[in-house]
């Protein structure tokens, strides 16, 4: 299935492409759906099940599977196609690009098998154990050669935009994995191991990993897809090609500085945590100019957005990322921060971003990049794909909201004090008052993850060939 | 050498950024590159295929 078509006329290795391309679909509904199960787990203890089975290991498992499989796979599939598309070479090595594909996915069954039998190393974002961290480590740099060497034999004298995005990518995230990753095997043969740093220094260099987990993984890369798949769906060059430039040097020079504010009235010092925050609230002004640069891109063609649900998709994502760009900022000035953190708005404010922009943008992405891959001018149905849009869209809504409420009500709670000066509530009785916005939560992962499975219905019919009769009608109003 | 480092941080790094920033800025909206731009950003709209 994965061979036919237009692989044998294409100049570009497509194949690996495809392979990455499902395997983005299979990990999302899995990353979606053990989302949905801790939702529930939340709201119902007993759906608990000891020991593998458990909130403890499960989440570990959510996060993992919807970052790293669904969005890395995300990552690798789009960016081998753009830039062979926009260095006009063939991706440097088949065999090693089909490496980093059969390496990247026993990275995932590893770290995720392990998860749920209590191996980790508790550091969040970063569980998987070090050997593990040391395989990924060998994935990781053939993902570089693949790119880089596709990069340096291009044949398009630029290197176009969307590729700056991912270089930063793959070689930040490199540099993050091996400084966080540092840690000392109690055994050789055995899978336990502690971290070289220890107290607030590993605190630190954990927050510098995972923020910029959150900048590099989950935004540069993605920002590399919105550069290259708005303008080729919208048919239009990107709004400034200027500004695209500014907004690349100022991003990653800024991300990098901005993870002390999740350590916020810890004992880092005090310097430090002022200086996140300072680059947290400086971030708010690239990330709305990239914001304004995809957005722009549709200047002059805004009935393109009436009319195409996959160019609405990648633009509802802009609006997320808009979104929770300035949430973020927000978050980080300290006296908010004091309220928010440790709270669900956190968890609504990580959903908007990793559902409404990294989950849009993708969707976006593949539903452009799947019907060209197989050979097939458009997707099997629009009408789908617009159903799809609207089920996940209400699904983020009542996923944030809920957790805006409960966040808050929560921040509330544990700061008030009666006149005698003891708090007001109990821990147990905060708890029990997110119990309506737990259920509406999962009511919003349920619709999300219903949305996805539209999608993967969706794709099957495109990818056997078949095309509904509207989507027929269409084309045929397209040409009179 | 290192003290007056250590007790000027805050200034040297707002130098430094500030610096690259204004540079990168004066680059990129440098006289007659209009052009180039916009051929540059034209890159993914060229045909998909090389050859």
């Amino acid at each position: 299935m994965l061979q036919q078509n237009s692989s044998n006329t294409s100049p570009y290795n497509d194949d690996v492409v495809r392979y990455f391309a499902l395997a983005t679909v299979f990990w999302g509904v899995a990353g979606f759906l053990v989302g949905l199960l801790i939702a529930l787990q939340m709201a119902f203890p007993a759906l608990n099940f000891e020991p593998f089975l458990t909130f403890g290991r499960m989440r570990p498992l959510h996060t993992s599977a919807v970052i790293f499989a669904f969005g890395g796979n995300a990552l690798f599939a789009t960016s081998y196609y753009i830039v062979q598309r926009t260095c006009h070479a063939r991706l440097f090595s088949d065999g090693l690009a089909k490496f980093t594909f059969w390496g990247y996915q026993s990275v995932i069954l590893m770290a995720g098998l392990g998860y749920l039998f209590g191996v980790t190393q508790g550091k969040e974002y970063a569980e998987p154990e070090w050997y593990v961290d040391l395989w990924l480590t060998v994935v990781w740099v053939a993902y570089l050669v693949v790119f880089l060497g596709t990069v340096i034999k291009r044949k398009e004298p630029h290197i176009y935009v969307a590729n700056w995005f991912f270089l930063a990518f793959i070689i930040t995230v490199a540099v993050l994995h091996l400084g966080n990753g540092l840690s000392v095997p109690v055994s050789l043969l055995g899978t336990k191991s502690y971290t070289v740093m220890s107290g607030v220094q590993s605190a630190m260099i954990q927050w510098w990993y995972g923020h910029n987990a959150v900048g590099f993984f989950l935004t540069a890369g993605f920002l590399g897809m919105m550069y290259y798949f708005i303008p080729k769906r919208a048919e239009r060059p990107v709004y400034s090609y200027r500004l695209s430039i500014l907004h690349f040097w100022s991003l990653i020079f800024i991300y990098i500085w901005a993870g002390p504010h999740h350590l916020h009235y810890t004992a880092l010092p005090d310097w430090a945590q002022t200086l996140g925050m300072t680059f947290s609230i400086m971030l708010w002004m690239p990330s709305w100019g990239g914001m304004i640069n995809g957005m722009m891109t549709l200047s002059g063609a805004w009935h393109k957005l009436r009319q195409d649900p996959v160019l609405r998709f990648m633009i509802i994502a802009l609006a997320f990322y808009g979104m929770s760009t300035f949430e973020g900022p927000l978050m980080s000035i300290k006296s908010v921060n004091s309220l928010s953190h440790y709270t669900d708005w956190t968890i609504g404010h990580v959903h908007s971003g990793a559902l409404g922009w990294v989950g849009f943008i993708t969707f976006g992405a593949l539903y452009y990049m799947i019907p060209r891959l197989w050979g097939r001018k458009e997707v099997y149905s629009l009408k789908l794909v617009e159903l799809h849009l609207w089920v996940a869209t209400l699904g983020i809504v009542l996923y944030i909201v809920a957790m805006w409420i409960a966040g808050i009500m929560q921040g509330l709670m544990w700061r008030s004090y009666n006149e005698m000066g003891f708090l007001e509530y109990s821990f147990v009785e905060t708890v029990m008052a997110m119990h309506p916005y737990y259920i509406i939560r999962a009511l919003g992962g349920a619709l999300y993850l219903g949305g996805a499975l539209v999608m993967v219905y969706n794709f099957w019919r495109t990818i056997r060939g078949d095309v509904a009769a509207e989507t027929r009608t269409q084309a045929v109003g397209a040409v009179a | 050498m290192i003290d007056f480092i250590a007790h000027h941080a805050g200034s040297i790094g707002l130098v430094i950024f500030f610096g690259f920033f204004t540079a990168t800025a004066c680059w990129v909206y440098r006289p007659n590159s209009k052009e180039s731009y916009i051929a540059k950003a034209n890159i993914p709209l060229k045909e998909d295929t090389y050859e």
